[in-house]
C-alpha cells in the first residue's frame, strides 16, 4: 500500500500543507546507523521541509550509516547513498527524487510538451532525451508501464531520434487484477493517432519515432496518459487502475468524446456498473433491460421474451456471449436474461455500422463479454435477491498465466410458489432456472493467449402441474489469440451452441405429450487485425457455422397415450462467410470504414422438398410433389455480399458528422405468431421454399460534444428496407408442421426514425435522455399467397411504437450512497381489435378487421433505487452493498396486451398487464 | 372488474391437433400472477364496417337441418342478435336441383329431412332479401360415427358430463359437438300467500290460488352451449375420442337442484371447417395470456358471388347430427350444496309495514301467519321472493315434452 501512496504522491506532486520550522536554512544534521531509507526519509523530513518520493519496494534492502552535522542536504544525501545503487535528485521546489540506479532530471526536456515539440529540434538534439529510465524489464522484452508520469523508452535506444513510423503494441490490463481491458481508446494528440484494444486489451498503433503521450481512456478507468520516447518498433503493456467501487463514475460510452470520433455509428457500449445501477424489476441487474433504456432499442412489452432495434424483429439480433450464439437470452419466459451481472463484464450493442467480422442478422450484434478471472488473487462476490442468488468466485490458477471465473444464479421461486395459499391454482406449480458460467483464460506467452467460456441457462417451469416447459441453452469455445507482430495479430475461435426446449403434459394419459425441439451449431472462424499503416488498419477472416436442427418430435409421454409419435426431419446446413475491412483515416478529418462480407448458405440433404406449381400459393392443392435428396447433397444454396461502409467527418473536435449504409442477409428464422415471443418459438433454416432475410439501411448521424466531452449529444437517422421477411398467414400454424411453406409469407418492412440522446458522463448528476420516434411497417407482397394480410397494404408491426422517451439518471450524494431513476413513456403498441360483434355457436363473438389497426394505451413507468455501499475500508473480509428499489413507483398498471372475449354471451374487452403495482425490491451483495 | 389472480390459464388439451400454439398459452409463475392484472378495456368502438352475413348450422342429410341466418352487430350495438329474415336458403345439389329451406322465427331455417346422396356434392345457396347471393364452396357429405358413450361423473368441482366415440374407419377424425340443457329448480315452499292492494292503498295479505301457487313451485330453465366445442383425433394413432368433456356442472349449481338433463349433438368436420372454427374459438374464446396468438381475419366458405371479398362468416359442413340425452337427478349427487339464500324476517301485522314488505314489485313474499296464543297473526314472515317464485329465477312452466 506504500507502494501505491507513493504513486498518488508522485502523480500529483501535492504540496504538502505543514511546514517545519528549521534550525538553519539550508543545512541539517544526521546521525543514523544501518537505518533503512524509510528511517532516513522520516528523518529528514522531520527536520527540514523536504518531500522525497521514492518507491519503497525498489530501495528496501538499502541500509546506510551517516553521521553529518549542519550540511546543506545535498551534501547530506551524496554521503549516504556512497556505495550504494541510490540515486537522487533535488529540484527548486525542495521535493526530493529517490531512485535505483539510474538518475531522475529535474528539468523536462525538449518534445515532451506540444509548445516545445518541434520534429527538426527533436531529431537534432545532441543530448539524450532520457529523463526518467524507471521500467521494469520483463523476460520477453515488453514494458510494462503502471505510471503516468514515467517516461518509457521503447525499442533500441539510439542517441538521435531517427525518421519514419515504427509500431508500438501491448495489452492494456487492469492493475488490479490482471484483466484485460476491451476497447480502450488508445491514440495520441499530435498527431491523432489512435486506435482501440481488442477483446484481448491488445492494441496496435503505428506511431513516428520520438516522444509521445499516449493517452488511454476507457470503460470504467480512470483517463490516464503514458509518455513515451519510442526509438524503434517495441511492446508496451500498459496497467491501469480501474474506479473503486461507487467511487466509479457511471460511463456510458466506451470513451469521453468517442463518440465524435469513432467512425462507426449506432454504437452503444454499457459497463456492467452502468447496468447495476439502473432500476429493475425484482433488483435484478438485467443486460438485456438496461438495453431497452437507450434509443433505438424497443421491447413489445414486459413479458418479452428479447427485444426490438430499429424496427427489426427479434430474431434480426444476434447475441453473442464471448462469441457463442445464444438463441433465449431470458429467463422465467422473458422475465430475466439469461446472464449473469457478475461474471458480465460489458455489454456492446451495434444497432447501425455492424462492422463487417459480425453477420448472419439484420438487425443488431448486441455482445456480452464475460469478465476475465483475477489474474492475481482469490475473490469472489455474492448476492442474495428477492428471487434469485448468485455466487461467483474468480482467481488465478497459475499467478499472472491462468485465471478462473465460475459464476452461478438460480432462483428460489419454488419456494415462494409453496408459500401461496392452499386455494390458490398456482400450489402445485414449479418454477426454476439457473445459470452457470466459467471462463479460463491462459496466457502461454506473449504472443499466444487462450481463453474458454462455458455457458449453461436452463428453466423448467410446471404451472398448475399441467404442462411443463423446460428449455436450456449450452454452450462451450475455445479462443486462441496469437500474435504475429506488433502489426498483425489474429484469433481463432471454435465454439459450440446449442439450445432445446420441450413441453410435456399428461394430465390425460389418453393424451399424454412430450414436444421437444432444439438446434444445434458448431462454428469456426478467425479474425485478423493488420495494422498496415497510420492510416489503415485491416480487418479480415472467414467463418463457417454447422447447424443441426429438429425442427420438432411430438411424443406420447405415457404408456397409455395414443399420441403418435411425430418427427419432422432434422434440417442441415452451413453458413459461411469471408469479410474485409479497412479502417481508413484519409485525412485527419474524413475517416472510412470500408467493409465486405460475402456470406454463404447451403440448405443441406437428407431433405425431402415440397414442389409447388410456380406463382401460385404454396397450398396443398398446388402441390407438385417432393424431392428427396441424401445426406451431404447440397439441396440449396443462397449467397451474396454484404456491404458495410461508414464515414465520419469531423468538423471541429466536438463536433463531427457520420453516415453509414449497411446490408445484411439473414438464413435462419424464428417462428412466431404469438404477440410477444414466447419460449418455445422455433427457428427455422432458409430452405428452397423459404428464402432468406435481406435488409439494408443507410443512417445519418451529428455528434456533438459539449463541456469538454462530459456531454455527448447525438442525433441519428436512419431508413431501412426489409425484404423477405416472415410473416404469418391468418390462423398459421407453427408448431409440428410438416409445411411450413404453407404457413408463412414473405412480407416486406420498412422502417425509419430518428433518435436523440444526451448522455452526461460524470459528476455527481449523470445518465442519459432518450428519444427516439421511429416507424415500423410491414407490407404482404408475395404473388403466391392467397390472402393478403390487410389487403396487402402497409400495416403496423407488433413492435411499431412511434414515440419512446427515456430518462436514465443517477445521483451520488456520497461514496456510499447513490439513488438512481429510470422513467420510460412511449406510445402504445398496435394491436389487432374487433370492429363489431355477432352470435355464433351460442355466444356473442368479437369480429377482428385488419391487422394491427389500434393501439393500447401509452406505457410509462418510473422506477427507482438506492445503492448503498457498505464501509470502504480496505482490510475487510468481505465488502457489502445493498440494492433497495421500487419498480413501477407509481403504480400505472400499464397494458401489456389486450383481448375481447365473450363471456355468458357478452362480449367483454380486457386489457393485461404484467406489473399493475408499485414492485419493491432488496438486494444484498457481497465481495470477498 | 378487476382479476388480479387468474389471468394465466393453461393450454389443457390437445383438441385442436396441429394448432398446439395454445399450448402456450403460459401461465408464467405465480408471482408474477400476484401483481399482474386484467382490466376492462373499452376502445372507442370501430364501427362503420359494412355488415356481414352470417350462417350456422349443419346440413344433415338424414334428419332435421336447420340453419340460422344472422348479420353482424356493430360493437355498440345493444341487441345480441339480429336475424336475417326473409332469404331463400336452399341446397344445391350438383345438377343444380335445389331443395329450399321454410323459414321459422328469428333467422331459422329448417327442413325435416334432406336425402342427401353420399357419393354426390352439394352447395347452400343463400339470396337475401335485398337480393344478395352467396354460395358455398361445393361440400362432400361426411360421415358422423355415433356417440358410444354419454356419460357423467363426479368431481370435487362438480360434476363433468363426457363422449367417448370412435370411428374404425379412422375417417372422421375431426369432431364437434353443443348440446342443450334443460333442468328443472323448485321454489322452497308453495306460495300461499299474496299481498293484494287493500282499502285506502293499503297491503292486505291474502290467499294465494293453489294454481298460480303451482306455477310458483316447479319450474324449468334450458341452456344452449356457448362455446365452440371441437377435438381433434388427426395426431392419436386411432380414430379415439376418449373422455371428452362437454359440458361442466359446478358445485352448487341450480342446475342439479332437482333433475338436469342433457343433450348432445355430435357432427363430423373436415380439415378446413375445424381450422376455421379452431380460429373463430381462438379469436373469441382463447386470448388472454401473454402468448396467445394474435387475432386474425376468418375466411369461411360460404361467399357473396358477386363480390368475393364479401365472405360469410361461418363453416358449413354436411354430416349427420348424431343426438343422446342423459338424465341425473338429485339422488345421483348425494351431497350437492345447492341451496337458495332466502332469509325469512317477520314483518308486523299493520297496514304500513306490510305496504313496505309486500307492496306491488316488492322484494318479498309473505311465506306463513305467526300467531299469537289467541290465534291473532301478529306477524307474517317476510321471504325474497325468488325463493317462493322459481319463474324469478328466469324460470318457465314449460315443460320440455321429453321429461
Amino acid at each position: 500500500m506504500k507502494l501505491i501512496r507513493n504513486f498518488i504522491l508522485f502523480i500529483s506532486l501535492l504540496p504538502c500543507a505543514d511546514v517545519y520550522a528549521q534550525q538553519e536554512p539550508g543545512v541539517l544534521s544526521v546521525d543514523l546507523k544501518n537505518a533503512t531509507i524509510k528511517q532516513l526519509v522520516s528523518d529528514i523530513e522531520s527536520k527540514a521541509d523536504f518531500h522525497f518520493f521514492y518507491d519503497a519496494r525498489q530501495l528496501d534492502s538499502v541500509r546506510i550509516t551517516v553521521k553529518i552535522v549542519s550540511e546543506p542536504l545535498a551534501f547530506i544525501l551524496k554521503k549516504a547513498f556512497e556505495n550504494t545503487p541510490v540515486k537522487f535528485t533535488i529540484d527548486p521546489d525542495r521535493n526530493v527524487f529517490l531512485t535505483r540506479d539510474k538518475e531522475i532530471y529535474a528539468s523536462l526536456p525538449y518534445g515532451l510538451f506540444e509548445s516545445e515539440k518541434d520534429s527538426s529540434r527533436i531529431v537534432n538534439q545532441k543530448e539524450p532525451s532520457t529523463l526518467a529510465t524507471v521500467y521494469n524489464q520483463n523476460e520477453q522484452g515488453s514494458v510494462t508501464s503502471t505510471q503516468e508520469n514515467k517516461l518509457v523508452e521503447i525499442g533500441i535506444k539510439t542517441s538521435e531520434i531517427q525518421g519514419g513510423n515504427v509500431a508500438l503494441a501491448g495489452y492494456v490490463r487492469d492493475a488490479a487484477n490482471g484483466a484485460p481491458v476491451i476497447r480502450a481508446a488508445v491514440f495520441t494528440d499530435a498527431p491523432r493517432i489512435g486506435t482501440y484494444t481488442d477483446q484481448f486489451g491488445y492494441y496496435s498503433l503505428i506511431l513516428p519515432r520520438g516522444a509521445h503521450t499516449l493517452n488511454i481512456k476507457a470503460l470504467g478507468i480512470s483517463d490516464t496518459k503514458r509518455r513515451i520516447m519510442l526509438y524503434s518498433e517495441g511492446k508496451l503493456d500498459i496497467e491501469i487502475k480501474t474506479q473503486v467501487l461507487s467511487l466509479r463514475e457511471v460511463v456510458v460510452s466506451a470513451e469521453n468524446s468517442a463518440n465524435v470520433r469513432n467512425v462507426q455509428m449506432g454504437v452503444e457500449k454499457l459497463s456492467i456498473a452502468t447496468i447495476k445501477q439502473v432500476p429493475v424489476v425484482f433488483g435484478e441487474a438485467d443486460v438485456v433491460r438496461v438495453m431497452l433504456t437507450l434509443p433505438g432499442v424497443k421491447t413489445v412489452g414486459e413479458a418479452a421474451n428479447g427485444f426490438n432495434v430499429r424496427g427489426g424483429a427479434v430474431d434480426q439480433n444476434l447475441i453473442l456471449f464471448d462469441d457463442l450464439t445464444i438463441y433465449n437470452p431470458s429467463h422465467f419466459f422473458g422475465f430475466f436474461s439469461a446472464f449473469n451481472p457478475d461474471v458480465v463484464k460489458d455489454v456492446e450493442l451495434y444497432k447501425s455500422s455492424i462492422p463487417a467480422r459480425y453477420g448472419g442478422r439484420l438487425s443488431s450484434v448486441l455482445d456480452v463479454s464475460s469478465k476475465d478471472g483475477n489474474s492475481r488473487k482469490l475473490a469472489g462476490t455474492a448476492g442474495i435477491g428477492l428471487l434469485t442468488s448468485r455466487l461467483n468466485v474468480e482467481g488465478p490458477l497459475i499467478k499472472d498465466k491462468t485465471s478462473f471465473i465460475v459464476g452461478g444464479r438460480t432462483t428460489y421461486s419454488n419456494w415462494l410458489l409453496r408459500l401461496l395459499p392452499e386455494d390458490s391454482n398456482y400450489k402445485d406449480s414449479k418454477a426454476s432456472f439457473y445459470d452457470a458460467n466459467v471462463r479460463l483464460s491462459h496466457k502461454i506467452n506473449d504472443k499466444n493467449n487462450l481463453y474458454l467460456t462455458g455457458y449453461l441457462s436452463s428453466d423448467d417451469s410446471n404451472l398448475n402441474s399441467d404442462t411443463s416447459y423446460a428449455y436450456s441453452n449450452k454452450n462451450v469455445s475455445m479462443k486462441w489469440k496469437h500474435v504475429f507482430s506488433n502489426k498483425f495479430t489474429g484469433v481463432l475461435v471454435g465454439g459450440f451452441s446449442s439450445y432445446d426446449y420441450n413441453t410435456r403434459s399428461n394430465i390425460n394419459p389418453v393424451n399424454a405429450y412430450k414436444l421437444g425441439f432444439d438446434i444445434k451449431q458448431v462454428n469456426v472462424k478467425t479474425d485478423f487485425t493488420y495494422y498496415l499503416s497510420p492510416k489503415h488498419t485491416l480487418d479480415f477472416g472467414v467463418s463457417t457455422i454447422q447447424y443441426k436442427l429438429n425442427p420438432g418430435s411430438f411424443t406420447p409421454y405415457a404408456k397409455e397415450s395414443l399420441i403418435v409419435r411425430d418427427i419432422i426431419a432434422p434440417e442441415q446446413a452451413y453458413e459461411s462467410a469471408v469479410y474485409f475491412g479497412d479502417r481508413f483515416d484519409l485525412t485527419s478529418n474524413l475517416s472510412l470504414d470500408l467493409g465486405l462480407r460475402y456470406s454463404m448458405f447451403n440448405y443441406m440433404g437428407p431433405q425431402s422438398i415440397n414442389n409447388y406449381a410456380p406463382g401460385l400459393p404454396r397450398s396443398e392443392p398446388n402441390l407438385l410433389g417432393s424431392t428427396d435428396f441424401k445426406k451431404g447433397d447440397i439441396v440449396k444454396t443462397y449467397h451474396g455480399p454484404e456491404m458495410r461502409f461508414s464515414a465520419r467527418y469531423q468538423i471541429t473536435e466536438d463536433l463531427s458528422v457520420k453516415s453509414g449504409y449497411n446490408t445484411l442477409r439473414q438464413y435462419i428464422h424464428v417462428l412466431s405468431n404469438t404477440a410477444a415471443m414466447a419460449p418455445t418459438d422455433i427457428w427455422k433454416l432458409s430452405d428452397p421454399n423459404i428464402k432468406p432475410q435481406f435488409g439494408d439501411q443507410v443512417s445519418l448521424g451529428l455528434y456533438k460534444n459539449f463541456k469538454s466531452n462530459t456531454i455527448e449529444t447525438s442525433v441519428e437517422g436512419y431508413y431501412k428496407r426489409l425484404k423477405d421477411y416472415l410473416d404469418y398467414r391468418n390462423g398459421a400454424v407453427l408448431v409440428m408442421n410438416h409445411d411450413i411453406e404453407r404457413d408463412v409469407i414473405n412480407t416486406q418492412g420498412k422502417a425509419y426514425g430518428v433518435e436523440l440522446l444526451v448522455k452526461k458522463l460524470t459528476g455527481k448528476l449523470n445518465g442519459w435522455l432518450g428519444y427516439t420516434y421511429s416507424r415500423t411497417l410491414l407490407r404482404m407482397d408475395d404473388p403466391t399467397a392467397a390472402q393478403l394480410i390487410n389487403n396487402g397494404e402497409y400495416y403496423p408491426s407488433n413492435f411499431d411504437k412511434p414515440h419512446d422517451l427515456t430518462l436514465v439518471g443517477n445521483y451520488r450524494f456520497s461514496h456510499r450512497f447513490s439513488m438512481s431513476l429510470n422513467t420510460t413513456y412511449s406510445t402504445g403498441r398496435p394491436i389487432t381489435v374487433p370492429v363489431g360483434k355477432y352470435f355464433y355457436a351460442g355466444s356473442l363473438r368479437a369480429r377482428y378487421s385488419g391487422r394491427n389497426q389500434l393501439r393500447i394505451p401509452d406505457y410509462f413507468r418510473t422506477d427507482v433505487s438506492m445503492n448503498i455501499e457498505g464501509n470502504h475500508k480496505i482490510h475487510q473480509l468481505t465488502h457489502s452493498s445493498w440494492t433497495v428499489g421500487i419498480y413501477n413507483l407509481t403504480g400505472r398498471d400499464n397494458p401489456y396486451s389486450t383481448y375481447f372475449t365473450s363471456e355468458k354471451g357478452v362480449i367483454k374487452g380486457y386489457r393485461l398487464s404484467v406489473f399493475g403495482n408499485a414492485i419493491p425490491y432488496v438486494n444484498y451483495n457481497i465481495r470477498f | 372488474m378487476t382479476n388480479c389472480h387468474s389471468l394465466f390459464r393453461i393450454g389443457r388439451s390437445l383438441e385442436q391437433g396441429k394448432t398446439m400454439r395454445k399450448l402456450f398459452t403460459i401461465g408464467i409463475f405465480a408471482l408474477l400472477t400476484v401483481v399482474g392484472c386484467k382490466k376492462p378495456f373499452n376502445p372507442e368502438a370501430i364501427n362503420g364496417f359494412s355488415s356481414a352475413l352470417i350462417v350456422e348450422g349443419v346440413i344433415n342429410p338424414s334428419g332435421v337441418t336447420n340453419i340460422y341466418l344472422s348479420r353482424t352487430l356493430d360493437l355498440d350495438d345493444k341487441v345480441v342478435i339480429k336475424p336475417e329474415p326473409k332469404a331463400v336458403v336452399q341446397v344445391l345439389s350438383e345438377n343444380n336441383t335445389a331443395v329450399t329451406l321454410a323459414e321459422k322465427t328469428g333467422g331459422l331455417y329448417s327442413i325435416p329431412a334432406l336425402s342427401l346422396n353420399s357419393t354426390q356434392k352439394y352447395r347452400l345457396r343463400i339470396r337475401t332479401s335485398a337480393g344478395v347471393e352467396y354460395m358455398s364452396d361445393a361440400l362432400a357429405v361426411k360421415n358422423t360415427p355415433p356417440i358410444d358413450k354419454f356419460y357423467w361423473e363426479r368431481s370435487p368441482e362438480g360434476v363433468g358430463i363426457y363422449v367417448d366415440a370412435q370411428d374404425s374407419q379412422n375417417n372422421t377424425k375431426y369432431y364437434q359437438w353443443d348440446f342443450e340443457e334443460d333442468w328443472e329448480i323448485r321454489s322452497i315452499d308453495s306460495a300461499k300467500y299474496s299481498g293484494v292492494p287493500g282499502p285506502m292503498g293499503g297491503i292486505a295479505v291474502v290467499a294465494r290460488d293453489s294454481k298460480e301457487s303451482a306455477l310458483m313451485f316447479t319450474c324449468y330453465k334450458s341452456q344452449r352451449s356457448t362455446n365452440i366445442d371441437i377435438f381433434s383425433t388427426a395426431k392419436l394413432s386411432a380414430d379415439v375420442v376418449s373422455r371428452h368433456r362437454v359440458a361442466f356442472i359446478p358445485n352448487i349449481s341450480d342446475k342439479l337442484s332437482v333433475r338436469y338433463s342433457i343433450l348432445v349433438r355430435q357432427y363430423a368436420l373436415n380439415f378446413e371447417a375445424f381450422e376455421y372454427l379452431s380460429m373463430m374459438k381462438r379469436n373469441t374464446e382463447q386470448l388472454g395470456s401473454f402468448f396467445d396468438a394474435q387475432p386474425s381475419e376468418l375466411v369461411g366458405n360460404i361467399r357473396n358471388v358477386s363480390d368475393k371479398n364479401d365472405v360469410a362468416i361461418g363453416y358449413i359442413v354436411i354430416a349427420p347430427v348424431l343426438e343422446k340425452r342423459l338424465f341425473i337427478t338429485i339422488s345421483d349427487v348425494p351431497g350437492w350444496g345447492f341451496r337458495l339464500n332466502c332469509n325469512t324476517f317477520p314483518v308486523k301485522n299493520d297496514r304500513d309495514s306490510l305496504a313496505v314488505h309486500f307492496g306491488p314489485g316488492a322484494a318479498y313474499t309473505p311465506q306463513y301467519p305467526v300467531q299469537n296464543s289467541a290465534g291473532g297473526i301478529t306477524h307474517w314472515t317476510a321471504t325474497p321472493a325468488s325463493c317462493l317464485d322459481c319463474r324469478l329465477r328466469s324460470g318457465t312452466n314449460v315443460k320440455p315434452a321429453f321429461w
